[in-house]
């Protein structure tokens, strides 16, 4: 498996200016990583933790007051070669979407035109891709409904005419329809009722087990990580604290923050007490010095105070950001 | 909020500044008029048909009447005409609105069919009708109290909706469970989200009123003793002005007018930029 | 099917009430008035002309009779109704005795055709210009194009009508002052007829236009960038939906609600073209109007103020009929 998506030292903040007074917000805080092919990547963290930044960032999407300061993010194009999607012009980003990397927002109920018929909301994410005429489009759309068990019918209807879970699956529908090697997909399961969340990652799950394409889910809630994701990366005021294989994250946690998410996490037949992690976390605009978790870290030293840890790689596939490994 | 976050605020916001300076004019006029004891009604106190001087800085008009001091009077009748009309008609369209959005079901359908009427049925031919009925028994009050009935339903109808979200907000069905009546909710919990609102709704009404008056008068349709922006303008035209090359009888009205207006606009601009929600607590932030 | 109906019926009803209040309404309010419209008519014509005392006590008697001053009010009420649904409006009380309905039917065709096309070019120029506003918010230019908007939408319409009369009637002559076509021209329909009837219209047209164009723009605007920020928006910029087709999301979005201001709006869109035509002479119902007033014909601004009522009433049931059309979600319940 080879690196598909490399980031390196990505820095991404929201600098803004209101009424006078500058405010800087440091959503992505050098973060370096890579994603390979063929696998299930989970980003779990807290609100706020600048997740949703990362996802737009990694798509290109970068639009004021939200500025890349520094670092590159390599996609592996095949035969194009290794590229730098900071760097690309927008035509090309929009080339890129949708044929390599796809995006499955937040709140699926409502990123379907409400007045515009299913099939020509298709038609007009394909418009400027590939040159296929209608009736092959057609073809590929018909195809991509039978295998999301989708009914035919859906393509006349519009989106208020849909379940909840109908909507759901036309929207996975119309962000694969390429089927790009790179799936993003952002709180896929949140605000959906729970057996609608079961039928998401079943979905989703199929379509990687067909395709062997890449998925990057972003979720607050480990429990839908655990249930697909091949590997998990922990994200904690802007970096990331750990990268691990699934089984790792939840049976050796090693970043203080990671334990206490893992321990918070409700089991069958543990009646313990659970404790959730004290205090709050920082503003991403005002981060106290050093290791942005010390407030909260019963671990913390003298030197988790003033240093910043850096993610090191303990084993070929576990990291971890904190001095209390490196003792 | 104190002097300083007011001075801070008029230099930050181009809107109020300009406003603010605009609306002097209508404040001297209400200034001069309380101090003047000239009566517009004596005719032929001064040389008639004289254009701007040193004596008569406005000019005088064919009635022999100051333009300077008759509009001075005539913008601060107009000015009293558009805010009578403009409170009258937002208590009113506040009252009706809220117990409207509030008790929703078929007391809410009835009452906004007939809001409707009021707003979809032209209303100047109505209020040339009206106005004609009790021409010359029409003062500055009765005039601003004929004005607010044809001007509550555009009001009344977005307070009903303002009272319809805020109904389905959550602080609404607490205030409920802890056995507030249902006015002492409407009063003591929505209103405070209502007022500003309504303030600057307010300042719409009475440009609205203003306009109004004006082209009711101009066709006559008012007391034409009485000064105000529309009257003068009729009798300006009565003495063909335009025609006569008697350009300051009716420049000047016309020209202090739009100022006015302008000026209320640009200040009703400001102070809902400055209610808003949003971008008041950036403001807090930065101060 | 169902769904066409549900929406349709309330909006009937509707339209019953907003002409049952409207008209109840002008019928009442000048009967309050301590003034007796027959003595006040009487007065004033004795002011224009010498009638020989046979004809003045037939006209009294017939004013009488028209206005029921001898009846109670209930039944007044009743006949007048009674008289609307035949499309009586009463004799004119100036030209008498020339029904008033026929005096409105010789100016209503200049009233509408100003009237129509001003309002719909106002209509679709403000949704357009508000739409780029939004999109382009941030740069100078719509700033500017903004700061005009705003500046021409508190103006009154007398004052913007007067301001466009002097400045290219009177100062810079451009256009012609008053009336609908030139003097001592024969209405045909040629194309030398047509032409002059646009210039005399032109000025007219652009004061309605100038003014309501107002009000569409800065609603339009709020609208698109609402509309601009919201999910599917979002998500079509991302999928790389081409900008045309996105223009086309934002517009046919934001027509529906313009649709219903539109219906909302007619009333004092209306108005403002009566102060229009008032201003420039122009020969529609506003100087039918205006001479009334002058003349103190009573009879015939009752008579235009109904059928205002009535026609604008009418003018916001059909849009509200068309809307169903654009929207899906209606159409399909």
């Amino acid at each position: 498996m080879d690196s598909l998506i490399s980031v390196k030292n990505l820095k991404s903040y929201y600098v803004s200016s209101i009424f006078g007074k500058k405010t800087t917000v440091r959503a992505v805080n050098d973060v370096t990583f890579d994603i390979l092919s063929d696998e299930i990547v989970g980003i779990a963290g807290e609100s706020g933790c600048g997740k949703t930044t990362l996802l737009n960032v990694l798509l290109g999407i970068v639009e004021p007051p939200l500025q890349v300061l520094d670092g590159q993010i390599f996609y592996d194009l095949g035969k194009d070669g290794n590229v730098d999607i900071l760097k690309l012009d927008e035509e090309k980003k929009l080339q890129m979407r949708w044929q390599v990397v796809s995006y499955i927002p937040q709140g699926s109920m409502n990123i379907l035109n409400p007045i515009r018929k299913i099939k020509k909301i298709f038609f007009d994410f394909a418009k400027s891709k590939k040159n296929l005429n209608k009736k092959e489009f057609e073809a590929l759309l018909d195809q991509r409904l039978e295998d999301l068990k989708l009914p035919l019918r859906v393509k006349n209807s519009y989106s208020h005419q849909l379940s909840g879970g109908m909507r759901q699956r036309v929207t996975i529908a119309l962000a694969t329809i390429f089927k790009p090697k790179i799936i993003v997909a952002d709180e896929p399961t949140t605000a959906l009722d729970v057996v609608v969340q079961r039928d998401v990652i079943d979905l989703l799950s199929e379509i990687h087990e067909n395709e062997k394409n890449t998925m990057i889910l972003v979720s607050h809630d480990l429990s839908i990580h655990a249930n697909i994701c091949d590997r998990i990366f922990i994200m904690y005021a802007g970096k990331i604290v750990e990268i691990g294989k699934t089984e790792a994250i939840f049976e050796e946690p090693l970043h203080p923050y990671t334990r206490f998410l893992i321990n918070s996490l409700p089991k069958i037949g543990d009646k313990s007490i659970k404790e959730s992690v004290p205090g709050r976390p920082p503003s991403l605009s005002n981060l106290p010095g050093g290791c942005s978790f010390h407030e909260r870290c019963s671990y913390a030293t003298d030197i988790c105070t003033r240093e910043v840890p850096d993610l090191k790689w303990k084993t070929n596939d576990h990291a971890v950001a904190c001095f209390l490994q490196w003792r | 909020m104190n002097l300083k976050s007011i001075a801070d605020f008029i230099n930050h916001d181009k809107n109020l500044l300009f406003g603010i300076i605009l609306l002097l004019i209508p404040l001297i006029a209400i200034i001069v008029s309380l101090i003047s004891n000239y009566q517009p009604s004596t005719y032929f106190l001064f040389p008639k048909d004289s254009p701007p001087s040193l004596f008569h800085i406005m000019g005088t008009t064919s009635l022999g009447q100051d333009v300077f001091l008759t509009l001075m009077k005539a913008l601060s009748n107009s000015l009293l005409i558009g805010i009578l009309s403009a409170l009258i008609s937002r208590v009113l369209a506040t009252l009706i609105g809220c117990f409207s959005g509030y008790k929703g079901g078929k007391a809410d359908w009835i009452i906004s069919v007939v809001t409707e009427s009021f707003i979809v049925v032209p209303r100047l031919p109505l209020l040339i009708l009206i106005a004609f009925s009790f021409k010359q028994q029409l003062d500055p009050l009765s005039m601003g109290f004929i004005l607010a009935i044809l001007d509550w339903g555009w009001p009344s109808k977005r307070y009903r909706s303002q009272i319809l979200s805020l109904k389905e907000r959550e602080f609404t069905q607490t205030s409920k469970f802890s056995g507030m009546g249902d006015i002492e909710i409407i009063f003591k919990e929505h209103m405070p989200f209502l007022i500003p609102y309504i303030i600057v709704d307010i300042i719409s009404g009475i440009i609205w009123a203003i306009g109004m008056e004006t082209t009711l008068s101009i066709l006559g349709l008012f007391n034409l003793e009485i000064p105000t922006i529309g009257t003068t303008l009729y009798w300006a035209n009565y003495y063909s002005a335009m025609y006569r090359g008697l350009w300051w009888w009716w420049g000047f009205p016309v020209i202090v007018m739009i100022v006015t207006i302008f000026g209320l606009y640009l200040l009703s601009v400001s102070l809902q930029n400055y209610l808003d929600p949003t971008t008041r607590i950036q403001r807090i932030k930065v101060s | 099917m169902k769904g066409f109906i549900n929406y349709l019926l309330p909006r009937i009803i509707q339209w019953f009430i907003v002409i049952f209040v409207g008209i109840t309404v002008a019928f009442i309010i000048p009967r309050l008035s301590p003034v007796d419209p027959v003595e006040a008519v009487l007065n004033k014509m004795a002011g224009y002309s010498i009638m020989n005392p046979q004809a003045v006590s037939e006209l009294k008697g017939t004013l009488e009779a028209l206005f029921g001053t001898n009846k109670n009010i209930f039944v007044q009420y009743t006949e007048f109704w009674g008289r609307l649904l035949k499309g009586d409006l009463g004799p004119s009380l100036s030209m008498f005795p020339v029904p008033v309905i026929d005096i409105i039917k010789t100016s209503l065709p200049w009233s509408v055709f100003l009237l129509l096309s001003s309002t719909i070019i106002a209509w679709l120029l403000g949704i357009f210009l508000g739409t780029l506003i939004a999109i382009n918010s941030k740069k100078k230019w719509a700033k500017l194009l903004e700061g005009l908007v705003t500046f021409l939408y508190p103006i009154p319409h007398y004052i913007l009508a007067l301001a466009l009369l002097f400045l290219f009637a009177y100062l810079f002559p451009v256009f012609p002052l008053t009336g609908a076509y030139g003097i001592g021209s024969i209405p045909e329909f040629n194309l030398h007829f047509i032409g002059e009837t646009i210039k005399h219209s032109f000025l007219p047209a652009l004061s309605i236009v100038l003014v309501s164009l107002g009000w569409t723009a800065l609603s339009q605007k709020a609208l698109v960038s609402n509309l601009l920020s919201s999910d599917f928006m979002k998500y079509a910029k991302i999928g790389g939906v081409p900008k045309q087709t996105r223009f086309f999301y934002l517009i046919s979005n934001s027509a529906l609600p313009q649709v219903t201001d539109l219906a909302l709006s007619l009333g004092t869109i209306f108005s403002g073209s009566l102060i229009v035509e008032i201003v420039f002479s122009y020969p529609g119902l506003g100087q039918v109007l205006q001479s009334a007033i002058l003349q103190g014909d009573y009879n015939a601004i009752m008579g235009i103020t109904a059928f205002s009522i009535i026609a604008i009433a009418s003018a916001a049931l059909v849009l509200d009929l068309i809307y169903p059309l654009l929207d899906p979600r209606i159409r399909r319940g």
